[in-house]
């Protein structure tokens, strides 16, 4: 009977690990090893102290923090208190940061004190507590306004009291490039997390021998799948530290050096590693799952690299940080060296729903393009104090709520669905989703902008953010709006190329016209090709 | 300003900022701290060093320490070389 059967919870994943396997490494990275049983209780302590300091079901808690062990057990300690973690990118202008944690009111930050936590402190909505959590060998300080690691982990080891857990409490909210300038946050329930990890089990049959990689950052969707798959098998997450991840030879040592099993990553890293990683002089043969998503892997690359490492099973696996993944596609090999056009998204996953709407509504038939909307269980409630944008995303149809994934796509038997592009401003790149209007948005910021139109265009190096400005200046400095633009935004919305121009080119009703500027710019067409021609990183 | 800086220096402008004007790209200017390069262009900055001077750059060694500035670079490319 439904109400015997126990609830999805992420907290229980650790709870029941802890109990069959407590002296198996749950987790390595920064910081060190933590066996099951002392994540456990890492995160109990978390769970205390933030019952201690007064949080209530469903309150906020910030992360802005860089992998470690220490932040994997905070994670579990907020869900353990049925709390919900906001994780942002440390990386990114901490004023970004503070918009996002002031929209979704937390109450406790956890923060890197090798940052600066200035703005945090000075908001006159800052977080009741901020617990400072030093990361190794970086020298920092503790402010005299924050609680240090150390004291937290006075609070007691105890299990705090489960009941009351439900599948629909939020588990944590991500937040994405909003196409206003401002970042929404996506809610996700338990229940959304508990069924894509569920679909995982079922697909990828893991094991508690399976040892996975843990690359994204925890604001990145990917995490779910490293951090919960592998605490609901017994398995081993190993944290890829930031200096490692963005090198691709250091990431080929860290899965020799790991023996990592199962690799989750966006295409990006990949290619980074066929190009640059020289893959020969790694032991991969551990390997036994590759798995990407957040963009389309480029063929070229994609062959290169089952070629080098062909003993493992490849996975192209879609979906938008609303639903996690939707839609997935084993990669049969060997590739055929013909080939050139991106691999299909796939067929629908099983825990989800999926229909294709044309643009007056009906449904598309086999062949035809349209909106891939998505249902189930896994697809989030909404964004973060956003009623509008829910109004527009979620759409109710024959009693069954769709969220539009606004990714065009048609069905091609047998290969699942295509991905055709996309209607609206939003694009990849490296994974990660990015509004246009957002850097428009940050440009504006800058004194000398009078009009700026951000345009993306994809060779086969991938995607390119091109900005073009009118400043009133003949000609600008790359150098200057690329500062400008890392004080405003996170570094994957930085642009490629600023090109300068007298003024935008405008359509007949004065708007910025922004098919002229794709097509070709303020400049003749001629000029512009050969400018797209030479654009490469 | 030694040959290794100068050829850097060409290298970024024509490969990652095209048209900026040379006095702008100071040797000391932080190009991944300010966002003017990205992990991307690093990795192509690797790939030139170690064609243009036949040297190997090991993974753990394409690190902003390293690769943070053109001064860092041009030292570093000049310690391969001489050893």
């Amino acid at each position: 009977m439904d109400h015997q059967k126990p609830i999805r919870h992420l907290a229980l994943y650790l709870e029941q690990a802890a109990q069959h396997f407590p002296d198996q490494i749950s987790t390595t990275g920064p910081g060190g090893r933590l066996t099951y049983a002392e994540l456990n209780e890492m995160s109990n302590r978390v769970a205390n102290f933030l019952i201690e300091k007064g949080l209530e079901p469903g309150d906020r808690v910030g992360l802005v923090l860089s992998k470690s062990i220490q932040a994997v057990s905070i994670l579990f300690g907020i869900l353990k208190a049925r709390c919900v973690y906001v994780p942002v990118d440390r990386n990114a202008p901490m004023e970004r940061n503070l918009v996002i944690h002031t929209d979704c009111q937390i109450r406790i930050l956890f923060i890197d004190p090798s940052l600066d936590a200035t703005p945090y402190l000075e908001h006159p909505g800052k977080p009741e507590v901020i617990v400072g959590v030093p990361i190794e060998a970086k020298p920092s300080t503790i402010s005299p306004s924050m609680i240090s690691w150390e004291t937290l982990l006075c609070s007691p080891c105890s299990m705090v009291d489960s009941r009351g857990r439900t599948e629909g409490d939020l588990a944590f909210i991500l937040y994405t490039s909003g196409s206003t300038g401002k970042p929404k946050g996506v809610m996700l329930s338990h229940l959304n997390a508990c069924s894509f990890v569920d679909w995982c089990s079922e697909t990828f049959s893991p094991t508690q021998e399976d040892r996975f990689s843990s690359h994204a950052p925890f604001h990145f969707d990917l995490s779910v799948l490293d951090l919960y798959v592998s605490t609901k098998h017994g398995a081993s997450l190993h944290l890829v530290g930031e200096d490692v991840a963005g090198n691709p030879g250091l990431c080929a040592g860290f899965i020799e050096e790991h023996e990592i099993t199962v690799w989750y990553s966006t295409p990006s890293i990949l290619t980074m590693m066929v190009q640059f990683g020289k893959l020969s002089r790694f032991n991969a043969s551990s390997l036994r799952l590759i798995l990407f998503a957040g963009e389309v892997f480029p063929v070229k690359h994609l062959r290169k690299l089952t070629e080098i490492w062909n003993h493992a099973g490849y996975w192209n696996l879609y979906g938008p940080t609303e639903t996690n993944v939707c839609t997935s596609a084993w990669i049969p090999l060997p590739i055929d060296g013909a080939r050139t056009e991106p691999y299909p998204i796939g067929p629908v996953c099983s825990h989800c729903e999926a229909l294709v709407l044309l643009e007056n509504g009906e449904v598309a038939v086999h062949g035809e393009s349209g909106l891939l909307h998505i249902a189930g269980p896994s697809v989030c409630r909404g964004y973060w104090g956003m009623r509008a944008e829910n109004e527009g995303r979620f759409v109710e149809r024959d009693g069954i709520v769709w969220y539009n994934t606004g990714d065009v796509v048609k069905f091609q038997p047998g290969e699942g669905y295509l991905f055709m592009g996309r209607l609206d401003r939003m694009v990849k790149r490296r994974g990660y989703r990015i509004e246009l209007g957002e850097i428009e948005n940050a440009l504006y910021k800058g004194g000398d902008t009078r009009e700026a139109a951000v345009i993306a265009s994809e060779d086969q190096s991938g995607v390119k953010i091109i900005a073009y400005l009118s400043t009133g200046q003949k000609t600008g400095s790359q150098i200057a709006f690329k500062k400008h633009c890392s004080d405003h935004l996170p570094g994957y919305m930085i642009p490629d190329r600023f090109i300068f121009l007298e003024s935008l080119p405008k359509t007949s009703t004065g708007k910025i016209d922004y098919q002229k500027l794709t097509m070709g710019g303020g400049k003749d067409s001629g000029t512009m090709m050969e400018e797209k021609g030479r654009l490469r990183t | 300003m030694s040959h290794f800086n100068q050829k850097i220096k060409s290298f970024i402008l024509s490969e990652y900022l095209e048209g900026e004007p040379e006095e702008n790209l100071t040797d000391t200017l932080e190009l991944l701290q300010d966002g003017i390069l990205d992990s991307m262009a690093v990795l192509g900055l690797v790939n030139f060093v170690e064609e243009e001077w036949d040297i190997e750059v090991e993974p753990d060694e394409a690190t902003e320490t390293n690769f943070g500035t053109i001064e860092s670079m041009a030292r570093f490319v000049e310690q391969k070389v001489t050893n």
